[in-house]
């Protein structure tokens, strides 16, 4: 069952077409990834989903809802840049975000608290948000997204602006999540696209131009590799022109050549010879790898379609 | 209702910790306290000053007390309503720049809740801070000057605030309107000079302009008579009610995000 479908979803501003026609379904307890370039028209997506930009034309149902109707209680949004009030501190925002909610106060502190506790701030929570740390707002951002219970956690590109620590301990703390509520969110850190969801679509120029399971995906688009690394680029050339003439293509990026096969029995011919001519030169061999496609590959040949 | 009060409260803290209320209340007990001083010691002020011919004398008459709290109230409504326009001028521009008004609007808030939190947050900052200004004013008037009728004191305090009430409503209907806090500040400058200016034409034509409540503030007390007040009541009222339900729209209207 669909917890949320987007029919036909178009905004512009102005001449400047930021979605056109987009539609897609979100499922009740997937975690789905908004990938895209900058600019695709993921932000403007997420904003019209939560209710701050109007859609110029297409509808938004949330399951058990009229179309239309107001959806904010069901959801929670956790902005790109996440702006709070600095003279408040970090409890009282939590609270009164709670509060805001439809939670009476009591119940508004404790779920406050519970959650502060969850993210592990509650040293910082009576002091003012001015004073904390880009990490450390991020985390209250989460937490006054998580206050209502939603049932829809919206999340604009949540690690972009942390260091490699809290970037690593909101994705852990995002799987924990997972497993309790539904989640779409925007990012174009691949791998963390891939670590998560398991749903990905691809936004390209304001329309969607890959909607699919992490798995089917993978399916479509994975291909067997062979990868080779030598020393110098300057020999790439000659390699890919003796592995040529036996009837194996690939491509050279720097120093580093790769073969992509559609089956994995092509695969196994293509790497044997491979094999075969590196252990008759090995000098200037770095590295020689077997693999898939990543999701990389397949996102930037989404995205230049 | 129950969330209104939660963005209230908001509203009332965040002046609190950011010393508004300590500020605004000040500057106007400062500009209410001052007028019946210089009043009652110009003469001292004159011979201290010096730069008067030997002998020259110069006859100042006193003012009637009614006088001396209506220039206090002149103040108020120069310097004063200029520090309410400063200290208004981001309640919402800001709040969109700076993007927490996004974080509020994606809760299940309706847009008048938020509006008419900021407008009653304000508003009664404004009140506080004009009845000190005034209890300021009829003080030193009362102690150097002389007695005015309490009745008259507080008919002007409330035709004043009128007055300034259309003022802030005006503020924050611009600031969903436009971005810059600092134009937001000039453009109700701008509509309030103009009115005022309109309100000093003579004849009949002007009598609904809610301008002129401020001088029927002033006139209350220094004749005692409120004639003519009714009509730009009816109008600054009328003018409130109208500004927020079409900056309620406006915020519905206009993306609050940054």
């Amino acid at each position: 069952m669909a917890l949320v479908e987007v029919r036909g979803l178009r905004k512009t501003f102005g001449p400047v077409v930021a979605v056109a026609d987009v539609s897609f379904e979100i499922k009740e307890g997937h975690c789905t990834a908004l990938l895209g370039p900058n600019g695709a028209g993921k932000s403007t997506i997420l904003n019209i989903l939560a209710g701050l930009l109007p859609a110029t034309a297409g509808t938004v149902r949330f399951e058990g809802l009229a179309e239309g109707a107001d959806h904010r209680s069901l959801i929670g949004y956790l902005p790109q840049q996440v702006a709070l009030f600095g003279w408040m501190t970090g409890l009282e925002y939590v609270r009164m975000a709670g509060e805001l909610t439809g939670l009476d106060r009591p119940a508004a502190d404790l779920r406050a608290r519970e959650l502060i506790g969850l993210l592990g701030l509650e040293a910082a929570q009576n002091r003012r948000i001015g004073g904390y740390s880009g990490g450390m707002k991020q985390r209250i951002g989460l937490c006054q997204a998580l206050v209502n219970r939603p049932r829809l956690v919206i999340l604009d590109e949540p690690v972009s602006g942390l260091d490699p620590v809290g970037r690593r301990e909101l994705l852990d703390l995002l799987k924990q999540l997972k497993s309790e509520s539904t989640i779409l969110f925007s990012t174009h850190v691949l791998p963390d696209a891939e670590e998560l969801s398991d749903d990905i679509l691809i936004v390209r120029a304001g329309a969607i131009v890959i909607d699919s399971s992490l798995t089917a995906l993978r399916a479509r688009y994975e291909r067997p590799i062979v990868e080779l690394e030598l020393d110098d680029e300057a020999t790439a050339g000659s390699w890919l022109e003796t592995l040529a003439s036996r009837g194996v293509k690939g491509e050279h990026r720097g120093a580093v050549i790769r073969w992509k096969f559609e089956t994995s029995a092509a695969m196994r011919a293509g790497a044997a010879d491979v094999y075969a001519s590196a252990a008759s030169r090995p000098e200037g061999v770095r590295r020689i790898e077997l693999g898939q496609t990543s999701l990389e590959d397949m996102f930037l040949e989404a995205v230049r379609q | 209702m129950k969330r209104w009060l939660v963005l209230f409260r908001k509203e009332l803290l965040e002046s609190w910790r950011t010393s508004r209320w300590l500020w605004v209340p000040l500057v106007f007990a400062v500009l209410g306290a001052l007028q019946p001083l210089t009043s009652h010691f110009m003469p001292q002020i004159l011979e201290a000053a010096g730069g008067l011919p030997e002998g020259a004398v110069i006859e100042i008459p006193p003012p009637t007390p009614g006088a001396a709290i209506a220039a206090s109230l002149n103040q108020i409504g120069t310097l004063g309503l200029l520090v309410l326009a400063l200290v208004g001028m981001g309640a919402i521009a800001g709040e969109r720049n700076a993007g927490t008004a996004a974080l509020i609007l994606v809760k299940p808030v309706s847009r008048p809740a938020y509006l008419l939190a900021k407008w009653a947050a304000y508003n009664l900052l404004m009140l506080a801070a004009l009845i000190l200004g005034q209890a300021a004013a009829w003080y030193y008037t009362d102690l150097l000057i002389g007695p005015v009728p309490a009745s008259d004191l507080v008919a002007s305090t409330l035709i004043f605030a009128l007055w300034l009430s259309l003022v802030l409503t005006i503020l924050l209907a611009f600031g969903t309107v436009m971005r810059s806090p600092i134009a937001v500040a000039a453009a109700t400058i701008g509509v309030v000079i103009a009115l005022a200016a309109l309100a000093a034409l003579p004849g009949e034509a002007m009598a609904w302009n809610p301008a002129r409540l401020a001088g029927l503030a002033a006139l209350r007390l220094t004749t005692g008579a409120s004639d003519g007040v009714i009509l730009p009541v009816i109008t600054a009222v009328a003018a409130i009610v109208a500004l927020i339900g079409a900056a309620s729209v406006a915020l519905r209207l206009r993306p609050m995000i940054a």
